[in-house]
């Protein structure tokens, strides 16, 4: 007994293994685009992380008051900025970006303190593409480090790329 | 030895009959051997393909999650270390104004200013809160329905009279009953 089977051009076995092959495909490109965009997701995270790390470097700082550690938080200089500003201009990089824009902003919004530092040509990072990363953080700004009798409301701007 | 040699036949017959059903009975069950064999292939290459099917299945929802996931505000870490920036000026700079708030319900000019500068410096409105007292230098601020809000411990000493005052005559208020609380929260929040 021969069994009869329908084979031809359009079998139905065929348009099936062409519609897998196709939800396959589709699947394995799903995948790779969701892989890709969770490490960009990550990557920016990371990048977010970065910079409160840096933020915390300006305006949190453990010190010694009267024999005892002291965290002295939210209480900035102006001097304390410009060696703090010195120091990343002695690195190659912080934190792997390659721009970095400092700004604090006093009660009346008059800018008291503005730096930027690029670690490449400035043409470059017309061109770039990646994205800036900004954090806000409140603090009290007093003109010298000795001068401990006024300290003023300000919001110190962070931004980096 | 005429009936010897008839039982001898006999027996002869009777083991060719044995041998042949022997043989029936031999290539029966290397049918069914076969048969078994064929159905438990069957049966593992269809776990096999359930198996990779549900595999397909979680990773395809596992992605799907992770996009999901991704969609997040990314900033809410942010607005709670701005939440929390605020709140250490407050206690440095502040720390009397907000006393009087949460004592007195009302606002002092220099905390007023404060917070609408963090308003127009940063474009967030930020609102104070104590029990029922509520403060926002935006008067669009939705209270009800805040962005985020920080619950952070104000120290000064007050007097809590731990029972009702009513029942009790001032003159004879025991000193057992009165106590002094130090901590007190304070709701800071954006809305």
């Amino acid at each position: 007994m021969k069994i009869k089977s329908s084979k031809g051009m359009f079998s139905i076995d065929a348009s099936l293994a062409v519609v897998i092959l196709l939800f396959m495909s589709f699947i394995v490109y799903f995948l790779i685009q969701s892989l890709n965009s969770s490490f960009a997701y990550l990557n920016g995270r990371q990048k977010e992380m970065y910079l409160l790390v840096m933020s915390d470097e300006i305006v949190r700082k453990e010190a010694a008051v009267k024999t005892n550690t002291e965290v002295i938080s939210n209480k900035i200089s102006l001097d304390l900025l410009e060696s703090y500003f010195d120091y990343l201009k002695s690195k190659n990089s912080s934190y792997g970006f390659r721009y970095i824009e400092i700004k604090l902003f006093s009660e009346d919004n008059q800018m008291v303190f503005s730096r930027n530092i690029s670690y490449q040509s400035v043409s470059n990072i017309s061109n770039m593409s990646q994205q800036f990363y900004c954090i806000q953080r409140p603090v009290l700004y007093q003109n010298s480090q000795s001068d401990y009798s006024t300290s003023i409301p300000s919001v110190l701007k962070v931004c980096a790329q | 030895m005429k009936r010897n040699a008839t039982i001898g036949k006999a027996n002869m017959k009777n083991l060719d009959q044995e041998n042949s059903g022997s043989k029936e009975l031999g290539l029966d069950l290397k049918e069914l051997s076969s048969q078994e064999c064929s159905r438990t292939k069957k049966g593992i290459v269809f776990t096999l393909e359930a198996l990779i099917t549900f595999s397909i299945f979680i990773i395809v929802i596992s992605f799907v999650y992770i996009l999901v996931q991704q969609q997040n505000k990314s900033s809410t870490l942010y607005q709670k270390v701005f939440l929390d920036d605020i709140f250490q000026v407050l206690e440095l700079k502040y720390h009397d104004d907000i006393v009087i708030f949460e004592k007195e319900g009302t606002v002092s000019d220099s905390l007023k200013e404060y917070l609408q500068f963090i308003k127009d410096s940063t474009g967030e409105s930020v609102f104070i809160s104590f029990n029922k007292r509520i403060f926002s230098p935006d008067p669009l601020c939705d209270l009800s329905n805040p962005q985020m809000t920080t619950k952070r411990l104000v120290i000064y000493p007050s007097i809590n009279i731990t029972e009702n005052l009513s029942e009790i005559n001032s003159s004879t208020i025991d000193s057992s009953l009165v106590k002094i609380s130090y901590f007190h929260s304070l709701i800071l929040g954006i809305c």
